[in-house]
């Protein structure tokens, strides 16, 4: 992963003139030092007490290391998104990228099956840092039940020490 | 033939066995679907809508048919997604208003589902407050209910995927009493409290 470069036409939902609607992600992520961190669920718990809400109160700090926009990912809708986003006050802070469809997750090959916790396919909890030609530049992943490699202060730490080219 | 399919196994099998053979042929059958006078089957769960922390407590144990409709008189509204518009400015609210109309009517439960997880949809009732008093929310979480109610939407349009149309049906004691489907999932005409409770004999 680390190395590689980001399939600039897997598609998420956003959105757009308050429709929805559904983006190529190199649209989105092209031309930005980009931190984007995954979620199982929108409302469960780790996502909810510990992720999120991580990158939104250390969001100032991560830009000031380098990242030009921090984005969260969940395989929800983009209307669940949305609600979970505004209970957490994430705006300006962190955009909400709905993968709805799984095209970005799959193209990471982090979907995985929820199924036994009624959920379905969803996401791993990942977070990665994507430089302005969508190139990975760090990529790690949180095992099932697990927070801490992919916590806000993690990915701080990557960019202090990796300041951009 | 059918019939004498039925009639041998009816004389070998147990009442709940012939009724979920009869089930599985119904389900079976291209362009049917559970109407008036059909008894839900018996099989069918649903998540009670409530925190994952609570889903780990019991073990993501769904709710059955016996308890949510068995002896009961259900009220039961299907909205195709959760924090949606439509679901939640003004479906969910016209049963809330109408609750106690219902209880004076003999209902005993509202409730509402959509193909969300249990978790999503306790998160939107705590968002609904006063607007969800009243009902009861379940995620249909695979959509497996509304496959068997043949009531899936494909919403992949409104980035929502597979959900269930929007309709409204009166149960009791698992027996489809009234059922009301809108033309579109964007429409609320027919599904409505208010249409429903006059639905009510």
């Amino acid at each position: 992963k680390v190395g590689s470069t980001l399939d600039g036409s897997a598609q998420v939902f956003q959105f757009v003139d308050g429709k929805t609607a559904a983006v190529r992600v190199d649209s989105i992520f092209s031309g930005k030092r980009c931190v984007v961190f995954a979620v199982p669920g929108a409302f469960t718990p780790t996502c909810s007490s510990k992720h999120l809400p991580g990158f939104v109160s250390l969001a100032d700090d991560i830009k000031a290391a380098g990242a030009d926009e921090i984005f969260c990912v969940s395989v929800n809708d983009p209307f669940v998104l949305r609600a979970w986003g505004e209970a957490h006050n994430v705006a300006g802070k962190v955009t909400m990228l709905a993968d709805g469809g799984a095209s970005l997750t799959g193209a990471l090959g982090m979907l995985v099956d929820r199924s036994s916790n009624g959920m379905g396919m969803r996401s791993q909890r990942y977070a990665m840092v994507l430089d302005k030609t969508m190139k990975c530049e760090t990529f790690v992943v949180d095992p099932s039940g697990a927070f801490g490699d992919t916590a806000a202060e993690k990915v701080l730490e990557f960019l202090r020490a990796n300041p951009a080219a | 033939s059918m019939q004498s399919l039925f009639v041998r196994a009816c004389r070998v099998q147990r009442p709940e066995r012939v009724r979920s053979m009869a089930f599985d042929v119904c389900q079976n059958t291209p362009g049917w679907a559970p109407s008036v006078g059909n008894r839900i089957s018996p099989t069918i769960t649903l998540q009670k809508a409530r925190k994952f922390d609570e889903a780990v407590a019991d073990k993501f144990k769904a709710s059955t048919y016996d308890e949510i409709f068995k002896g009961k008189k259900v009220v039961l509204f299907a909205v195709p997604g959760a924090f949606t518009g439509v679901c939640e400015k003004a479906h969910v609210p016209s049963f809330s208003k109408n609750a106690d109309a219902f209880k004076a009517k003999g209902i005993d439960s509202i409730i509402c589902i959509a193909v969300n997880d249990a978790y999503v949809m306790n998160a939107w009732k705590n968002v609904l407050g006063a607007n969800g008093s009243g009902i009861d929310f379940y995620g249909d979480h695979n959509a497996a209910f509304t496959k068997y109610m043949k009531q899936e939407a494909n919403l992949a349009g409104a980035a929502l995927g597979t959900r269930s149309q929007r309709y409204a049906a009166v149960i009791e004691n698992g027996v489809i009493k009234v059922l009301q489907v809108e033309k579109a999932p964007t429409d609320l005409t027919v599904s409505d409290g208010d249409s429903v409770l006059k639905a009510l004999k």
